[in-house]
């Protein structure tokens, strides 16, 4: 009787409680009538998702080279592939657009792949490419080989020990995802992978909502709908899903940890972990501060999560019987040995998409010698314009001339519905969408241009030009550019989704087809195309074509052509950091501009410093977690190799001390390097005096001396400068590339102007080779008096070859980090007068700055006073609609008052005469702050 | 625009059955205390509080709690403490019942659990000494508790309808016809010729292809109209009946 039956129907196996032993899935199925034929009018998120089929996709990812497919499940498939020309395995991600339905989809496909795309991180899987391609919308994505937690909590391969070692890496990627606004909401084993090098990798951030990024208020997970899997989600979430923020995720990694403790969930009354398990019963209360109903009373970031998981294993607790934990010996961030890993990587990512509006797919077409192009040098007639806004326009396009002779052209190409809202950006990832072939100057002589992706934005191309002649400032100029586009053509089955076409016959006969493409400047004109029946015209300044013939859905069609038109600069030329350093007096810079002139000072440099390294190290060594993020691999494994076994040098247990008893951590480490000499011969470059006339107050005179002497100590036995004599190639790239970015794009002209002349301070910035995403400003005097300025830039994004990369998301951390050198100053000249209201205005936010890991109230007013000074930037290099962005996430922030900051600050920069420094204005900055407390004061009195 | 008009008649019979199935009079009726909507919420429970119980089953309740919660949520829902939350659910009273559980399970289980034993709540008749059978018969499968939970509510929901038809055929006296004819409601493929069951029946071919037709279509009609009664409008039966199909073939 217990034998198994299956259906005779579907062949599935008959559940044991199957309505008079009817099969289920065909009962329900027998309820459509015709069985599952397509329902016009019903949503059609509804119907079933059938994976494309391997061939199709071929066809529409022409760079990829489709291996097979790896899962699939109601909501999308993910496919492994070859991209060819990078040689990298990759995951292709396909959304079906049977579940594209409702504007919420596509809200949130777009949403996610912005989220992703921020998120570079070695324990987070990272995008390549999203988009749109044939009606489907897909993810290029980092290919994970291995399981993910659940897989391997299921194979039992995952003991107690291993799991403090995950945990770890899930803070890690957790803190770096918070600090930048982004909760992924749905943490869970599943979503967790583990590569087979034992690697964390988190996955699906598609239930992410970025933290005070909503556009116009706009809700992006309905009142009802809660977004997430109801075992892991906090309370709140559960509650208010609207309101959650990144501690929400604290609760799941709670309820994760307890489980890969456990193996049960902490449902109800829970028992603590080393009830249940053979586990450190100091982690019980680790786990249960995560589990903490009240998001206020659970840890307030993950990287403390990560910080007391770290302490207990690293120091063995005494007295207890059974432990299983760490050995001594166990390090942080050691890759998890697992031992026998079947070779597996099946991912499912769930995921959602919307309909689908541009149906065209562009792949580069290997051209033939025998497919001759029409040349007709066409001029197209402007027809009148219907409004029709569902074509993709550029919209941020912009031609940038620089004084030194250099231009840039960026496209963007986005995508707008009817209501003006974005529902769509192409946006070019490694895509050879348009190919520019020649650029010329308005006298049509060549100029010379390179072609680069800027994938910080998500992929724009980018272009530099170079110009024949220096244009003067003030002086618009011209760029003839010509390209080509190749591209197939492929009509959807569903004629529906055209609901125009130019001779407005039906649809349905798939008879009329308009290929678009994006709006060209006007004037713009076409040279040659294929195939003849191409029609085209200019409406609205947009290129139209047309094919007017039958294509049948599953046919395609290759067309392509050649544009030219012609781009002028409408705005005064940007200066770049280029000209910021010929300008600038004394001395010769170390970065060889190719336009030096005179003896310009070294105003900025770029390089990586052995001192930086040092410190960073041995901070490393004594378990600061910001100094435990080294995201350059090899780097941090050469560091491991030489310097891991000195864990226990006397300099570590100095600096774990100074760090326990003093704060000595995160700037106070780097304040000291650049008060250092070199470390082949290691002395404090002034006499270190007390704080505030030197160095930071966490430091004193006698434990800066002892440190010296340790730190001298360590430098001798562990042959550190061996070590950096060994990486200088290494440092060589780093410096070059940043320098790239620096040169190119960072505006540093703009401190001489808005903080006033100072013209003994030198710039520097400083790329941490250790440091992670962690990001300092220092300073120091010089016995002289020349002020030196730092910023030590993080190295926390990496390229294929696991070298340091450097993104224009950076510049604004350049910025910020070098204006702390003018506002902390500002800010502790003036402590007196400040102290009071900065205690009043740190009251209210206190928690939302703690959670930032600013826990003074000086920190408030300094940051917010950098703050104002990097919406100030912004506003003149990015344009007002940037500044008001910067705005709102700083108030989000707990910046409460940056828009009022900022409007100060607008005041100084109108009234230069009378403020002719950043000092000088220093008055109305104090009055503001006070001003603000008292009305702050004031709404809270009863 | 054939499929349009099956849809359309569809709508049009559902609209006729609307006005007096369980979740929109309970939705519409949210806010009065009336024995109407009291007792349309009743028997919707009655029906389908075994998904739940599955659902907390699955979550790691032992027997003893899943029954007391079961209990406890049900006399919390008739008594609708809830009902207010009730039209943010999607309108649909399987997202409400278990958005609610969801809730009630992180937030009240535990106070409600230290008060049973005294509190004041009526007890729902629900049939939940048997719960444990069924749960058991049904073994384990790999299902996480919301999945769980969907599948059983779909079988449920089935059975109801199956059993509603089979008894509607008994009411006629014919046990034996529902009995040949009910593996022909899965389609063609999955019975014997209609030759064979004609034979076995004593009744010609013709009869016994008429017989299947009446009882399909019966069926189509029932199983709507019960899909109906678990959600707050019309409109959307037949997305429910894709989601159920989704659930079922996952």
């Amino acid at each position: 009787m217990s034998s198994k039956r299956n259906c005779p129907g579907c062949g599935r196996p008959l559940a044991p409680n199957a309505p008079e032993e009817l099969c289920p899935a065909c009962l329900i199925q027998a309820g459509f009538g015709t069985g599952l034929a397509p329902q016009p009018g019903l949503p059609s998120r509804t119907r079933r998702f059938v994976p494309p089929p391997i061939a199709k996709l071929a066809v529409l990812f022409p760079q990829l080279e489709i291996q097979r497919l790896l899962g699939q499940g109601g909501l999308g498939a993910v496919y492994g592939a070859r991209q060819s020309a990078l040689e990298r395995l990759v995951a292709l991600k396909i959304l079906p657009s049977e579940i594209s339905g409702d504007a919420g989809f596509a809200e949130r496909f777009a949403r996610e792949a912005r989220a992703l795309a921020r998120l570079n991180h070695a324990n987070i899987v990272g995008l390549y490419e999203f988009g749109v391609a044939g009606g489907l919308h897909y993810f290029i994505m980092e290919y994970v080989e291995g399981l993910n937690l659940r897989q391997v909590q299921q194979a039992g391969k995952l003991s107690p020990p291993d799991a403090l070692k995950v945990i770890p890496q899930i803070c890690d990627a957790l803190q770096f995802a918070h600090d930048r606004g982004v909760v992924h909401r749905d943490i869970k084993p599943e979503n967790i992978m583990l590569d087979n090098k034992g690697w964390v990798k988190i996955t699906d951030f598609g239930l992410a909502k970025i933290l005070g990024r909503t556009a116009d208020g706009m809700r992006l997970t309905g009142a009802q709908e809660v977004m997430g899997t109801p075992h892991y989600m906090a309370p709140e979430q559960i509650e208010h899903p609207q309101a959650v923020d990144h501690r929400a995720d604290i609760y799941s990694l709670g309820v994760v940890f307890y489980e890969l403790l456990t193996g049960e969930l902490p449902l109800g009354k829970f028992q603590p972990p080393s009830r249940k398990a053979e586990v450190d019963a100091r982690l019980d209360e680790v786990v249960l501060h995560a589990l903490e109903k009240e998001p206020e009373r659970r840890y307030q970031q993950v990287s403390q999560v990560k910080t007391d998981v770290e302490t207990i294993v690293s120091r063995p607790a005494s007295g207890l019987t059974g432990q299983t934990l760490g050995a001594p010996e166990a390090r942080p961030r050691k890759r998890l040995q697992l031992r026998s890993w079947p070779a597996m990587a099946a991912l499912l990512v769930v995921l959602a998409a919307l309909i689908m509006l541009i149906n065209f797919v562009i792949r580069p077409r290997q051209k033939s010698p025998g497919t001759a192009l029409q040349t007709s040098a066409l001029q197209w007639p402007e027809t009148p314009a219907i409004a029709d806004s569902k074509t993709p326009s550029i919209q941020d396009e912009r031609l940038e001339l620089f004084p030194d002779g250099t231009a840039r052209f960026r496209l963007h190409v986005q995508q707008l519905n009817d209501r003006g809202t974005n529902i769509q950006t192409r946006e070019f990832i490694n895509s050879d969408f348009v190919n520019i072939t020649n650029m010329t100057d308005a006298h049509h002589r060549p100029l010379a241009f390179t072609n680069t992706h800027n994938t910080i934005y998500g992929g724009i191309l980018q272009y530099s030009v170079t110009l024949n002649e220096p244009v003067p400032p003030g002086q618009p100029a011209s760029v003839i550019i010509e390209g080509t586009k190749t591209g197939v053509f492929i009509p959807t089955a569903a004629p529906g989704e055209f609901e125009y076409s130019m001779r407005h016959r039906p649809l349905s006969q798939y008879r009329t087809r308009r290929i678009e493409w994006h709006r060209l400047p006007p004037g713009a004109c076409l040279l040659e195309k294929q195939p003849n029946d191409l029609h085209e015209r200019v409406r609205d300044g947009r290129l139209e074509l047309f094919i007017d013939r039958l294509i049948p859905p599953g046919d395609s069609l290759e067309i392509a052509y050649r544009f030219r038109f012609e781009q002028t600069n409408n705005e005064a030329p940007v200066v770049s950091a280029k000209s910021f350093l010929q300008a600038a007096p004394g001395g010769a810079t170390q970065s060889a501009a190719p336009m030096q002139r005179g003896s310009s000072a070294p105003l900025l440099q770029i390089k990586v410093d052995p001192r930086v390294e040092l410190l960073s190290l041995i901070f490393r060594l004594a378990g600061n977690p910001e100094y435990n993020q080294a995201r350059v691999d090899s780097y941090a494994q050469d560091a491991e190799k030489q310097f891991g076994d000195f864990r226990g040098h006397p300099v570590v247990a100095l600096a774990t001390q100074l760090c326990g008893k003093q704060g000595v951590s995160y700037d106070a480490c780097m304040g000291m390097a650049v008060h250092l000499t070199d470390p082949g011969d290691l002395q404090f470059r002034t006499p270190l005096v007390p704080w505030p006339e030197s160095l930071d107050r966490r430091w004193t005179v006698k434990s800066g001396s002892n440190f010296l002497a340790a730190t001298r100590q360590f430098v001798q036995d562990t042959g550190f400068n061996v070590f950096i004599a060994k990486h200088r190639p290494l440092y060589q790239t780093t410096e070059n590339r940043l320098k790239q970015l620096l040169d190119r794009q960072a505006h540093l002209e703009w401190f001489r102007d808005f903080f006033g002349e100072r013209p003994s301070a030198a710039f520097t910035v400083i790329p941490g080779m250790l440091n992670g995403g962690s990001c300092y400003g220092a300073h120091f005097r010089t016995a002289e008096g020349r002020e030196e300025l730092f910023c030590m830039l993080g190295v926390w994004q990496t390229d294929s070859q696991g070298l340091p990369e450097f993104t224009s998301g950076m510049l604004g951390t350049v910025v910020h980090e070098f204006a702390h050198s003018y506002a902390n100053s500002l800010i502790d000249r003036h402590w007196d007068q400040l102290r009071a209201p900065a205690q009043i205005l740190y009251q209210p936010v206190a928690q939302k700055m703690r959670s930032q890991a600013y826990g003074e109230p000086a920190t408030l007013l300094r940051e917010s006073l950098v703050r104002a000074c990097g919406v100030r930037y912004a506003r003149q290099y990015e344009g007002t609609k940037a500044a008001s962005e910067a705005i709102r996430l700083e108030k989000s922030r707990g910046f409460l008052w940056m828009e009022e900051l900022s409007n100060l600050l607008g005041d100084y920069e109108a009234h230069r005469a009378r403020y002719p420094t950043f000092e000088a204005f220093a008055p109305r900055l104090v009055a503001f702050f006070q001003d603000h407390a008292s009305r702050l004061a004031g709404t809270q009195a009863p | 625009m054939s499929a349009t008009s099956t849809f359309g008649e569809v709508a049009d019979s559902g609209n006729a059955a609307f006005v007096t199935t369980h979740w929109s009079v309970v939705l519409a009726a949210a806010y009065n205390h009336d024995r109407i909507t009291e007792a349309a919420l009743a028997r919707l429970c009655e029906t389908y509080w075994y998904p739940l119980y599955a659902y907390a089953r699955r979550r790691g309740y032992s027997v003893e709690d899943a029954q007391d919660l079961t209990q406890e949520f049900f006399a919390r829902v008739i008594q609708r403490h809830w009902l207010a939350d009730a039209d943010q659910s999607k309108g649909r009273f399987r997202t409400f019942l278990l958005t609610a559980m969801q809730r009630f399970l992180a937030n009240e289980w535990d106070k409600a659990r230290a008060l049973k034993r005294g509190g004041g709540l009526k007890n729902v008749p629900l049939r939940l000494d048997n719960a444990e059978t069924r749960y058991g018969v049904e073994g384990t499968d790999s299902r996480t508790p919301e999945q769980a939970f969907e599948y059983r509510w779909a079988v449920t929901l089935l059975d109801k309808v199956v059993k509603q038809l089979g008894a509607e055929l008994r009411a006629r006296g014919q046990v034996e016809l529902f009995n040949a004819l009910k593996a022909c409601l899965l389609g063609d493929g999955s019975t014997q010729p209609y030759g064979q069951l004609a034979a076995k029946l004593g009744m010609q071919e013709g009869a016994v292809k008429v017989a299947v037709h009446r009882l399909r279509q019966r069926y189509r009609e029932l199983l709507r109209a019960e899909i109906a009664n678990t959600v707050a409008s019309p409109a959307e039966v037949e997305a429910e009946m894709h989601h159920l199909f989704n659930v079922l073939t996952r």
